[in-house]
């Protein structure tokens, strides 16, 4: 067997020895189903009952669950990296052919593939009508990022896999801030424009019935690539740092 | 097939260096030893020749190349035995040894026949987790087998190990070297280098402070005389004799003679005796 299809094998394994991780490995189809079947009709029965519109604010509410999948994922990879730092696997991962990186880019790349495909099923299952393919297609990389993002937060600052959960959690402010930004006026709410989260629920609540300009998609899709970047490789030092 | 000279190397934010200019070289097919108190340096030469640490001083040739001009093909030809065994303990040994296995470029032995050689093979579809100290090493030493390396690093390779199966993996490593692979181990026990090392070498605070085969550093370094126990009537005595001219000596002979001597041994110095003389440490 070779040598990718072999750590595949291992990681399919690892998962489904860990209740935790299968939880977490399929969570997020709950979400895509909550979000095809549940929102409608929490919004019908708000609008009905209190006469709150939800659907006014669709665009923060789907950013931010699809922000979850990447973000819960990415805490998964993130506790598998710390585990196998603590049990020093890194260590011998770096004196094979496999090499340092390689072992990187291969505890990243399943995660984020599955994101990925869970990101495009809730594009899909989703009303997606109300937004462009320019939105769509900035958001898709920014939240394939998100997950390798979250992976290197854990493995950056937690010294264990105690302290990883520790961080998974104020990881979690990567969420609420944006919410938070998304219920301040303007121009309190460009305070939070240096997370990477913003960027993606910008994307998603500017404008939702009215198509952006493509120079404001541009702008916006460039800066929060950017942000994304920024923090990645930053946080990827810190971790090449950490391991070395 | 090792060729180390002035090896310097300096942790980040270290005010010391921890290597202070080491020269050895190691031919191929030699078991070669280093041994050294804790935090003597010992780790940090095996991490930089196994290409852990890259930022060193000085020039590391190995198989004919300096290290650094070495690409991720030289872990095909190194195997590596930590002193402490990192698998992942959810895994079966033979799920371990599977995975790890497929990391290698190069052919590699049948897992079940290297469990065989440590004597686990019944124990191949257990986890790792149930492992006990002693398993662990010994499937330690599988996986730095599992690709036929020419050269491998050892740390501690009978720590935690009982007699039976610390003489198993002795054998192995001297058969490793009958085949004409080379053998670095790095550790404390001194007996483990004196029953198998054909060199060791001492280093203290980052220095190599003698180079030398044990034999020869034992005799060198040793008495060239004999102690003698013997009985005289009830009371166990002990007396000295130098062994230049031990057949005329008629005390000597005499002892020899009547047949109340218990035991005797030479008094060549023991590499314990030796580690201490030459850096006045012990080895802990």
């Amino acid at each position: 067997m070779n040598r990718a299809a072999q750590l595949l094998l291992s990681d399919m394994k690892q998962v489904r020895r860990d209740p935790m991780l299968i939880f977490i490995t399929v969570a997020p189809l709950l979400l895509v189903l909550a979000l095809k079947y549940g929102v409608p009709l929490v919004s019908a029965q708000l609008v009905a009952q209190t006469g709150f519109d939800l659907t006014a604010h669709y665009g923060v509410l789907f950013g931010t669950s699809l922000l979850l999948i990447p973000l819960v994922i990415g805490v998964m990879a993130g506790l598998l990296m710390l585990d196998e730092r603590d049990e020093q696997l890194i260590a011998y991962y770096a004196i094979t052919p496999l090499s340092q990186e390689g072992y990187f880019i291969h505890r990243l790349t399943l995660p984020t593939l599955l994101s990925g495909i869970y990101i495009l099923l809730a594009f899909i299952v989703v009303d997606f009508s109300a937004w462009s393919a320019g939105q769509y297609g900035f958001a898709f990389v920014m939240l394939l990022l998100e997950g390798p993002m979250m992976a290197l937060l854990l493995t950056s600052f937690a010294s264990n896999k105690v302290e990883g959960l520790a961080w998974s959690k104020l990881g979690g402010l990567l969420i609420f801030i944006p919410v938070l930004a998304y219920m301040l006026p303007e121009p309190w709410r460009w305070g939070a424009a240096v997370t990477p989260t913003y960027w993606v629920i910008e994307l998603f609540v500017h404008n939702r019935t009215m198509q952006w300009n493509e120079l404001e998609l541009l702008l916006a899709g460039g800066i929060g690539l950017g942000v994304h970047l920024i923090f990645i490789t930053v946080l990827y030092r810190k971790y090449a740092r950490m391991i070395a | 097939m090792i060729e180390v000279n002035q090896l310097r190397f300096k942790y980040p934010r270290h005010k010391d260096f921890t290597l202070k200019g080491l020269d050895f070289h190691i031919p191929q097919g030699e078991i070669f030893g280093f041994l050294g108190p804790s935090g003597a340096g010992k780790s940090t030469t095996q991490k930089i020749l196994i290409g852990m640490l890259k930022r060193y001083e000085g020039s590391v040739r190995i198989m004919g190349k300096q290290l650094k001009d070495h690409g991720r093909d030289y872990y095909n030809a190194i195997g590596v035995a930590f002193e402490f065994p990192n698998f992942y303990s959810r895994f079966t040994a033979l799920e371990n040894l599977d995975l790890f296995r497929s990391l290698y470029d190069v052919k590699t032995e049948e897992p079940k026949k290297l469990l065989a050689r440590v004597s686990l093979e019944e124990y191949g579809h257990m986890k790792v987790s149930d492992f006990s100290k002693g398993m662990k090493m010994r499937l330690n030493l599988c996986r730095a087998l599992m690709h036929r390396p020419d050269i491998l690093f050892l740390d501690e390779p009978t720590s935690g190990l009982d007699p039976v199966n610390a003489k198993t993996v002795k054998d192995i490593i001297l058969q490793l070297k009958s085949l004409g692979n080379t053998i670095i181990i790095t550790t404390h026990n001194m007996n483990v280098a004196e029953e198998i090392c054909d060199r060791v070498a001492f280093i203290v605070d980052g220095e190599i402070r003698l180079i030398d085969a044990p034999r020869a550093l034992k005799v060198r370094e040793g008495k060239k005389a004999v102690r003698l126990e013997y009985r005289e009537g009830t009371a166990l005595r002990q007396a000295d004799y130098q062994l230049e001219g031990i057949g005329d000596n008629e005390s000597f002979l005499r002892l020899l003679r009547n047949g109340s001597i218990e035991t005797i041994h030479t008094q060549e110095a023991s590499l314990d005796q030796l580690f201490i003389q030459v850096t006045g440490r012990t080895l802990t």
